[in-house]
């Protein structure tokens, strides 16, 4: 025997003599016909990997019906499902995202856009509430304030009068 | 005057019940009767398939009727009736994986955990049981449940297909879509993590009941 025919095979060896004895190099298999140690662990291997899917299939349960199979011959599919499900859905999308446009648009415009300008135009309380949005203060009182000249300093002295200036307080 | 027969056209031969693909061969032609066998011979199979995968006998029950029903519509589609085996396999392993998929989303909605809701629907929780013959079972599936675990995804499936399923390896590839040769480095490498499992182990080396 050579040296590599000597040594026994590892796990990993083992497992790939348990699928393929082809996956094995040609002193491995020289050496797991003479060894008997290495067909054990083959053999014990085999018989674990068997009773796992036997006892799998004896502890899983059994089904309680049978499967009912629909009327007609086998081989003759529905027509198109896929397609007719993926109809369906982008059409119950569209209509939804429809009544959802419409529904916002007529939240939000009320009455035709062409008819608002003229209806606010025309209304003498929208006139007035235009007019006090710009200027609130009544029209008498910006006939008074029309013919007064603004004077920064005159202004500035009497800020002044009101508020004194710190520095004087300090000195 | 001796009663004529009515001419007909010789009615096709029973197919043989034995051969798999015969059957198949003739339920593509529309033969109800011999998709029949074909879902007797393969329904409890199926269901236990789908049953390691779920480990839930109610989902496992509903899956495999799904599997039967769209085998039966798309048999007509079926080229090599010699593969049937691998190509009912097929649809049983897209059902699950849609099933994982669908679950993985309401999980999202669901404060429960994955294996609790697959032990509500667990045999071993069953009340019709005896207590020894449930704790053998939860014991078991246990066990089973932590090897899985610790193999990949593609391990997993390899390793099920070929230990629980007891497809070969030609099957197995034709199943997951893959070459023989990636199916075999799986398997090595799934094999390598079972012996690895010693409990495991040691609970197939007692003398089960």
């Amino acid at each position: 025997m050579t040296p590599a025919a000597e040594r026994h095979l590892d796990d990993d060896r083992i497992a790939r003599a348990l699928v393929s004895e082809g996956a094995l190099t040609h002193p491995e298999r020289r050496h797991l016909d003479d060894c008997r140690a290495c067909g054990d662990r083959i053999h014990r291997l085999r018989t674990d990997l068997e009773r796992l899917g036997a006892e799998a299939a004896r502890l899983a349960p059994v089904p309680s019906r049978a499967p009912s199979l629909p009327a007609g011959r086998p081989g003759t599919p529905r027509p198109r499902p896929a397609l007719r499900a993926w109809g369906l859905g982008l059409a119950a999308a569209a209509a939804l995202v429809a009544a959802l446009v419409l529904s916002l648009d007529t939240g939000r415009m009320g009455p035709p856009v062409a008819t608002v300008p003229r209806t606010v135009a025309e209304d003498p309380e929208m006139i007035e509430v235009r007019m006090l949005a710009e200027n609130a203060m009544p029209l008498t009182y910006q006939a008074i304030s029309e013919s007064i000249e603004f004077d920064p300093e005159e202004a500035e002295g009497f800020i002044d009068f009101l508020i004194p200036p710190l520095e004087e307080d300090v000195s | 005057m001796p009663e004529s027969k009515p001419q007909t056209a010789d009615p096709a031969p029973p197919p043989d019940a034995d051969d798999t693909g015969a059957l198949a061969a003739a339920a593509r032609n529309g033969d109800r009767f011999a998709f029949s066998r074909l879902a007797d011979r393969y329904h409890e199979r199926i269901y236990k398939m789908i049953f390691y995968r779920t480990r839930s006998d109610m989902e496992a029950e509903d899956i495999a009727q799904e599997v039967f029903l769209q085998a039966f519509r798309s048999i007509g589609r079926l080229k090599d009736t010699d593969r049937f085996e691998a190509w009912l396999y097929r649809i049983a392993m897209n059902r699950v994986t849609d099933y994982h998929r669908k679950k993985k989303f309401r999980s999202l909605f669901s404060p429960l955990t994955d294996w609790d809701r697959e032990d509500a629907g667990n045999p071993t929780t069953a009340p019709d049981q005896a207590p020894v013959e449930r704790l053998v079972r939860a014991e078991f599936w246990a066990q089973v449940r932590e090897l899985l675990d610790r193999l990949s995804r593609m391990e997993r499936e390899v390793f099920l297909l070929r230990f629980f399923d007891e497809l070969g390896i030609k099957d197995i590839s034709q199943v997951l879509q893959k070459s023989e040769s990636t199916v075999k480095t799986h398997l090595y490498r799934a094999i390598a993590k079972f012996q690895s499992a010693s409990s495991l182990r040691d609970y197939l080396g007692e003398d089960l009941p």
